[in-house]
Parts: C-alpha cells; structure tokens; sequence
C-alpha cells in the first residue's frame, strides 16, 4: 500500500527482536499469542485449583473452623470467577489462535494487532480481579454478583468493584478477539475451503465467537450498572430506591445462559477433531454435528429463567423455560450419539488425547442428563441451591470442558512444540484426573438430594454429610496429584525430547501438514482445498469414493503455473510487523479503568497511555515499508 | 443451480449446498438493483432517486432520504403535542414512523440496500435477537415487577 | 436505462471486491460484526429503561423534565450530520477533496453540537433537581443517554482524525473505506438515537408519577 511511504513520527523504534521478553511484549503472531494466552490460562487454573483445595479442606470435616466464613465467600466466588473467565474461556482462545489460522491454511488471523490487544486486555483484566488476595478484600458476591448483595449497601469492600471493573476489561478483551476469529474464519479460509469442508473444531470457534460477540455486550452492560451503582450511587439495583433485584439476574443469566455453551462448544470441537483421527474414520454426522452447534447457540439465548425457576416467574414462563431447556437436550444428544457412532467399527487407537476426549463423552452425558433433571422445574425447586447443582455443572464443565482441554493439549502438543508429550505419563495423568473427579464430584450428588446447601461454609456433624465430604475432599486431593504429574510429565517430556515430526498422529487437517511447530508463516504456499479432511485424502486418495473419480495430486505436488505466482519459499511473504502498541492500549484501559478504585490521576495516567497507543496504533501501518533490495 | 436439489444436498452434505459461501469473489455477483416492489412505475421513481451507477445512492437520492426523515421527525414532534388517537395508538404511530426512519438509515446510508447480503445477514440477525430476547425479559419483567 | 444502470453498477461493484474467501472487505466485516454487537448493548441499556419506567419511587417525573421540541431540534441535528456523512463519503470516493473535507468537518461540527445540546440537557436536568441518583428514571436515563453520548464523542473524534488525515493525504479516494468504516459507525449511532428519541422521549415522556407515588412539585 502506498499510504506506508509517508514518514510517521516515532517515540519508539518498532520492536524487531525475535527472542527475549521484548520479543513476547511486542508480538503480533497468533501462535506466540495463543502460547500467552496458555501459559496464563494455565497459572490460573493452578490458583483457581489452590483455591477450590482449600475449600475442600474446610469442607472435609463437619463444624470445621479451619477457614473463616469470610475467607470462605471469597474462595468460592473467586474460584468461580477464575475457572470459568481465567481459565475455561483463554484455554479455548489459547486452542483458537493456534489452530484457526493453521486448520483453514492462513498465515495470520485477520487482525493480528487486535489479537495482541485481546490477550493483555485479558491478562490486565484478570490480574485487577485478583487484587484482592493483596488488598485483603476479594470478591465475595460469588461469580454471578447477584444484587443487591453485590451492592454497596449490603458488601462495602472494595472486592466487588474491582470484579465488575476486571470483567468488563475481560469482557472487551472477548468481543475483540470474537470479533476477530469471525473475520478470520469468513474471510481468511484457504482457496476451496467452503464452510462445510471446515474443521468441527473450526466451526465451533465460528458459533462461539458469535456468541462471545452478542452475548458478552450483555453482562458488559450489567457490570457498567452494578459499577456505578457501587462507584456514583445510582439505582439500578439499589433496593431502597425501587431497583429490582430479580433484573439483575435476567441481565446475569441472559449472559450466563450463552456463556456456558460458550465454555463448552470449542470442547465439543476439539472432541471432533480427536475421536476420527484415532478412530481413523470421518467424523460421522459432519452437517448433524455442525447444525446441533448451531442449534444449541440458538436455543441458548432462550432458556435463561432456568436458573431462575424459584424466583416466581409464574407458571407460564416456568413452563415455556423448562420447555426450552429440555429442547437443547436434543442437538446435544445428536452430538453425542455421533461422537460414538465415529468411534463405531473405527481402528481405535487407545492413548491419552483419545481417552481424555472419551471421558468427555462419558461425564459430559452424566452432567449432561442431571441438567435435564433441573430442566424439570418441580424437581429443580428440590435441587436449587444445593450441592447437587454444583455436582451438575462439574461435570459438564470439569469432566466436560477441561477434560477436552486436556485432550487437546496432549493432542496438540506435538505441533505446538515439535516434541511428544509421554504416553505412559499422560495414562497416568488421565487415570488420576478422572478417579479424583469421580471421588470429588460424584458424591456431591447425594449430598444434594439429602438438601446440603452450596457456598455454606461449614456444617454440623448431625447431618450425615461427613463420610461422603471426606470422599469428595480425597478425591479432591487425587485430582491435585493428577495435576501435578501432568507438569511433571511436561517437564520430563522437555527433557527427554522425543520429536514429533509433521503429523505424528496420522491426522486429517490442515494443521498437520507442515513442519512441528509450524515455521512463523506457517504454510509455504497457501493450500488448494478441495475435500473436507483434504490432508487425510492427499494422503490416501484411494479413500476417497468421489462420484466424478477425480482423484486430488499428493500432497506437495503443485502446479507449476501455481507455484510461479506464489511467494518464494516463505522468504517473500508478507507478515504483519510487531508493535507495542496493543499492550500499551491494554494498558492504558486496565490503568484507567482502575484508576476508578484509585483516584483521578490514575485515570488521566491511564487515558493519556491508552489514547497514546489508539492513536499510535491507527496511524502506525500494518506493515513497514519493505526495503527495496533484496538478498 | 437447480431448486429441486437442495434438500438432496443438504443430505449428502458434499459441501456445496446453500450454505456455502462462493469460493472466488468472481461467483458470486453483488445483487441487481431492484425496486422493493418491483412495480415498473414504482422502479422508475426509484431509479431516479437512487441510481449512481456505484454501490451506493446518488446525492439525489441522499438529499430525498434526508427529507424524508426530517419530515418523519417533524411530524412525530407535531403527534406528540396533539391528542386524537389515544396514547397507545400514539405510541404505535410513533414507534412505525421510528421504524421506517431506522430503516432508511439503515438501508441507503449503511448502504445496506446495495451491499452483498452478508452484511444485512448479520445485522437483521443480531436486531432480530435483540428485539426477540428483550421483549421476552420485558414480558417476564412486566409480571414481576414490583411496581 | 435500468438494464445499463445494471450492467455498470456490476461494474464498479466488481473493483470493490476484496481478495477474500467471502470478497468481503475485512476491516467492513468487522465493523459489521462489532455494531450486531453494539445492537445488544444498546438493547440491554434501552430494555432496562422500558423495565424500569414507571417504577421511580419519587420525583421528577419524565413529565416534569422532558423537553421534546429542544431534543426534536437535537434529534435533527443528528440526523442532518448523516447526511453530511453520507455527501463527504460520496465526495472523497469522487476525488473531489475540497467538498470531502467540508463534509467531514461539517459531520463533526454537527455531532459537537448534538454533543452540546446534551450536555445542556444534562445541566438543566440536575438544576430541576434530576441525577443519576434521585431515582430509577435519572439512573436509566442519564446512563443511556450518556453511554450514547460517549459513542458520540467517540466518533467526533475519529472524524477528526480522518479530516485531519485527508490533510496529510492519508485519506484518498482509493482507500475511502477508512472513511465508509468511520461513516457505518456513525449512522449505527445515529440510528440508536432514532431509537432512544422515540423510546424514551416520545412514548414515555408524558409519564408522570406512577400509583402511590407522590407528585413532583418544582423546587419543593
């Protein structure tokens, strides 16, 4: 583009440096981000896990006084707090910008600056939401806030504030990168690859990132209300003046309805992407699968006044709601049941990316089906508010959602690094995180239906509920073991490396057609697709039963007219330059919007810093200008 | 492509059905212009109010919307301080007239009415969404309420 | 006539496609997306309202502090600086870059005014004894209305950055789709207010105190 060729003035030089922080700070590379966005994910999966430990510490015995109440209403808001924002959703933003610019033959995603601003947008974000284990004040209103608890009148600490302020960053943080994998995904997808030749895994990204971008606007709005209601004094949930307390669990669950098959849909699609490789077949139902994705993001939007049924929302919305919800069963099912029938007469192959996605199947069915029961309105008046609830959205979101992780992780790893994860480790890995998650959470069923109610933080040794805590605190504790050996299988795994190769799996998408890890352009030449899982057909065309008997050329064959007006060899391709502009955006954002707790300076510090990056931003192009000679 | 073979497509799922986005820019042409209704006269007023040979109105055309709308907020202005037809019938008066004006803005100034659907895909599904989710949270709200 | 209107429309359309899978640009695309998301927030903003209306426990009234024929005046000026944004797109696509700029300044110079009326508003709401915390209406209010202010404000700004860019010839008529871009955002903003003006000032502004609430009488 010729706008480059005016002069722009600088205060800093463009970061150029490929290694070292500096390197990190700057990149705009959907890998290096998606590495961030890991590596955070997973740290605060470690504290979010201390934190629920020590839950289950206090739990373990009846009358325990190991924990203060206090103490206790801040673990458990802040565990949920930060294993559904800090660790579920960045997990899966981690899975999408590694894989989507590769799974559809891209070189970038669409705006890679943006992409950066997403990650410290987030990691800002999470960091202002945990001031409080320093401040001595954590978020104590549980992780939907509801009001008026949340407000100033009844909690006046300086936790809830600073949780609705880090949500709203994290919040801006995922419509940016929603925004960005729509884009992407419409526009960036190699020559050929229509939507129905697309990965699973890649349409589910598709459907969430749709949901990220309309749903997150919601709670976006809640946590401006709750904010100024807690900073300015306004009404909007202050009881005295008329605020009605049931609307800010509308405004939640609109959100939170959404929210949960935004935590659990990119799991559905890394699932899909690991049963047929290992199964060695297509997937079957590719279009049921993709439209019962589709299907459930629709159905999401209406089924939210299921957490609401003992509000009192009348018998007409009560049923309409249960309705709706028993609806979503349906897709959800066809999913499941297509999973299985993949694996049908399949050549399994049986090691820990595929167990992990088939514990997925099994404990997501078991949450999966004790969610029908709240779906039943009568009965989850019983269950509202008790353990079995919390057994209820742990499997579908521990033995569903993590376990998918999991299995991508061990499935993945090769490419992202080049080197194998151990097999005989990650059996073990895989044996203890499912005997644990059993222990711990299988018992709390029980403990629901006998009416033990949840964020209680103790309770007496009449009830009957110890043997079965203790079971559950144990399991609780095996679950940490399988944690830690799964770092240690990471870190013995980089010992002694074992190289992976381009495709150690034998798999069927892009991905795995080039070099592990991928070089930082990722594809030499952007690929022609022609069929879905057209890798897994260059390399067994005689799989393919094509009713023109078109057989497609083997892999790395091109056509020489092709390769003339491609780029050569990767030394020629163009690649968005690194800037420091998105952290100092994030920056300047988190800075202000902190600076709300802090006092004025703080937030003309954080103004000037973020208009200074937004501006620098615009008027920096995307690209420098190349020099004109080349070696 | 044949009509009779969607449902056929749909079934054997070859990638290729309606769904799909063109593969090249070249398949897919952008929309012929045409007038709403189709009724010639009715096309040729339209023609003249809108056609600029590119992919947006005339100024012509942009000055007819403008006055158009000026008109719509002016008579609103005038329906609210006369009495006739009963708030709610006022109110539906009033909310109508604020629909055709959305529209015109939407349709010739977003140049929605000249750009491939996609665009208007996305954005009647997230009005739709909106308007069906709130107006289901403002039936549940108006039972509630304690007001 | 219409057939050659046709033919050359497909002509020009076919320079304005972009090399993506879809041909859609992806800085429209984007901004596409992010006003569907913009429709949500504004929705959950305007929803809270209708929930609230009525519902304030005391004084004043929307009766007592709305003024339609001021905010007609207002909603005008909006809807004249779209058109402005509209004329200054279709001037910078043509090249002509005198009329561009007068455009893009005058859309900005409307959006400030717009802008003002607001913030006069504002003024002599809290001067009748209206904020943000006297009661439902003032919180509703004032948080809509600002937050679309605040859109408003933003907007003024980026046109300033482009009228300021067509200065420095980074604005030209081949990447007019900077200023296309700008000009969606613009008319999104601007709609939302057809939407607020009716929602809020026409239907509701003849609320008065609901039942058992007591009247609002000016300085008492």
């Amino acid at each position: 583009m010729t706008s480059t060729t005016m002069s722009i003035p600088r205060i800093f030089d463009r970061p150029k440096s490929t290694s070292g922080i500096w390197s990190w700070l700057g990149t705009v590379d959907h890998k290096r981000i998606g590495t961030l966005y890991g590596i955070t994910a997973f740290l605060w999966f470690l504290v979010g896990g201390i934190e629920a430990l020590m839950i289950r510490a206090q739990l373990a015995r009846a009358d325990s006084d190991l924990i203060s109440p206090e103490t206790f209403n801040q673990l458990f808001t802040m565990h949920g707090t930060t294993m559904v924002f800090l660790v579920v959703m960045p997990m899966s933003a981690a899975f999408f910008n590694w894989l989507i610019p590769l799974q559809i033959g891209a070189r970038d995603v669409a705006f890679p600056r943006m992409n950066a601003l997403s990650f410290w947008l987030f990691l800002f974000g999470g960091l202002l939401i945990n001031v409080g284990w320093f401040t001595g004040d954590s978020p104590n209103g549980g992780w939907f806030g509801y009001a008026p608890n949340s407000g100033i009148t009844f909690n006046s600490g300086s936790g809830m504030t600073f949780w609705a302020i880090g949500l709203s960053i994290l919040g801006v943080a995922s419509i940016a990168a929603g925004l960005n994998f729509i884009v992407t995904i419409f526009n960036m997808r190699a020559p050929g690859m229509t939507l129905f030749k697309m990965p699973v895994f890649t349409w589910m990204t598709l459907i969430t990132s749709v949901l990220l971008v309309l749903a997150i606007p919601v709670i976006g709005v809640a946590l401006i209300q709750i904010g100024t209601d807690r900073l300015y004094g306004t009404n909007f949930y202050n009881s005295i003046n008329g605020g009605d307390p049931v609307l800010w669990q509308h405004m939640f669950w609109l959100f939170g309805h959404p929210e949960v098959y935004i935590l659990i849909l990119p799991a559905m699609g890394i699932v899909s992407e690991v049963l047929p490789t290992f199964s060695r077949k297509p997937l079957f139902g590719y279009p049921f699968i993709v439209f019962s994705g589709i299907g459930i993001a629709f159905l999401g939007w209406f089924v939210w006044a299921h957490h609401m049924f003992t509000v009192g929302l009348g018998p007409a919305a009560t049923s309409a709601f249960a309705i709706s919800t028993m609806a979503i069963a349906i897709p959800t099912g066809i999913k499941i049941l297509n999973w299985m029938a993949t694996m049908v007469r399949g050549s399994i192959k049986i090691n820990t990316p595929m167990l992990f996605s088939i514990s997925f199947i099994a404990m997501f069915t078991i949450g999966g089906l004790s969610g029908v029961m709240h779906a039943a309105a009568p009965s989850d008046a019983q269950q509202q508010d008790t353990y079995f609830v919390v057994a209820h959205f742990h499997y579908v979101l521990f033995g569903g959602a993590l376990m998918a992780i999991f299995s991508g992780i061990y499935y993945w790893w090769p490419k992202m690094t080049g080197y194998m994860l151990n097999d005989k480790q990650g059996l073990v890995v895989w044996f203890l995180m499912l005997l644990g998650f059993n222990l711990q959470f299988a018992p709390m069923h029980w403990l629901g239906l006998d009416g033990m109610p949840r964020r209680i933080f103790t309770y007496s040794s009449e009830q009957g509920w110890e043997g079965l805590n203790a079971l559950a605190s144990t399991g609780g504790l095996i679950l940490a073991i399988g944690i830690l050996t799964f770092l240690f299988n990471v870190w013995y795994s980089k010992r002694n490396k074992v190289m992976a190769g381009n495709d150690p799996w034998d798999a069927r998408t892009l991905e795995w057609s080039i070099p592990s890890p991928p070089p930082h352009y990722n594809f030499e030449q952007i690929p022609e697709v022609e069929y879905r899982d057209d890798f897994w057909y260059q390399k067994y065309p005689e799989l393919l039963e094509h009713e023109d008997g078109h057989v497609p050329a083997p892999a790395g064959a091109q056509d020489d007219d092709e390769a003339a007006h491609d780029e050569h060899g990767g030394h020629g391709i163009h690649l968005p330059d690194m800037s420091y502009y998105p952290i100092m955006a994030a920056a300047g954002v988190a800075i202000g919007m902190g600076g709300l707790m802090a006092g004025y300076w703080v937030i003309v510090v954080g103004g000037i810093l973020g208009m200074w990056g937004i501006i620098g931003w615009s008027l920096e192009p995307v690209n420098d200008p190349e020099p004109d000679v080349e070696h | 492509m044949p009509e009779d073979n969607q449902t056929k497509k749909l079934l054997t799922h070859d990638g290729n059905g309606w769904w799909d986005l063109p593969r090249t820019h070249q398949e897919q042409k952008d929309p012929p212009r045409e007038g709403p209704i189709g009724d010639p006269w009715f096309k040729q007023a339209w023609d003249f109010v809108t056609y600029a040979g590119v992919s947006h109105a005339s100024v012509r055309g942009y000055l007819f919307i403008a006055v158009i709308l000026s008109i719509f907020t002016f008579l609103e202005w005038r329906l609210f301080s006369i009495e006739a037809f009963g708030d709610s019938g006022r109110n539906a008066i009033m909310l109508a007239m604020s629909a055709v004006k959305f529209t015109m803005v939407v349709a010739f100034f977003m140049h929605l009415r000249f750009e491939r659907k996609y665009y208007s895909f996305i954005f009647g599904a997230a009005m739709a969404l909106g308007i069906g989710v709130f107006l289901a949270l403002l039936l549940l709200q108006r039972h509630h309420g304690v007001g | 006539m219409a057939q050659q209107a046709i033919t050359e429309y497909h002509a020009e359309a076919q320079d304005t496609t972009y090399n993506t899978s879809t041909g859609l640009s992806n800085r429209k695309l984007l901004m596409w997306a992010f006003l569907a998301s913009d429709v949500m927030f504004f929705g959950t903003f305007i929803a809270t309202y209708l929930v609230y209306r009525n519902r304030s426990l005391v004084g004043p009234y929307p009766e007592n502090v709305l003024d339609i024929p001021i905010t007609t005046i207002s909603t005008f000026v909006l809807l004249m600086s779209s058109l402005a944004m509209v004329l200054a797109l279709h001037y910078v696509r043509e090249g002509a870059k005198g009329p561009g700029r007068f455009w893009i300044a005058m859309t900005a110079f409307l959006g400030l005014v717009f802008i003002i009326f607001q913030v006069v508003e504002f003024s002599t709401f809290v001067n009748e004894g209206l904020t943000p915390r006297t009661n439902l209406f003032g919180t509703t209010f004032f948080i809509l209305t600002g937050f679309h202010g605040a859109h408003v404000t933003i907007g003024v700004m980026w046109l300033l950055m482009l009228l300021y860019g067509s200065f420095k010839g980074t604005l030209r008529s081949d990447n007019s789709l900077d200023l296309e871009i700008a000009g969606l955002y613009w008319h999104f903003v601007d709609i939302v207010w057809i939407v607020i003006f009716t929602v809020v000032y026409l239907v509701t502004a003849n609320d008065g105190a609901p039942p058992g609430a007591p009247p609002f009488i000016h300085g008492g």
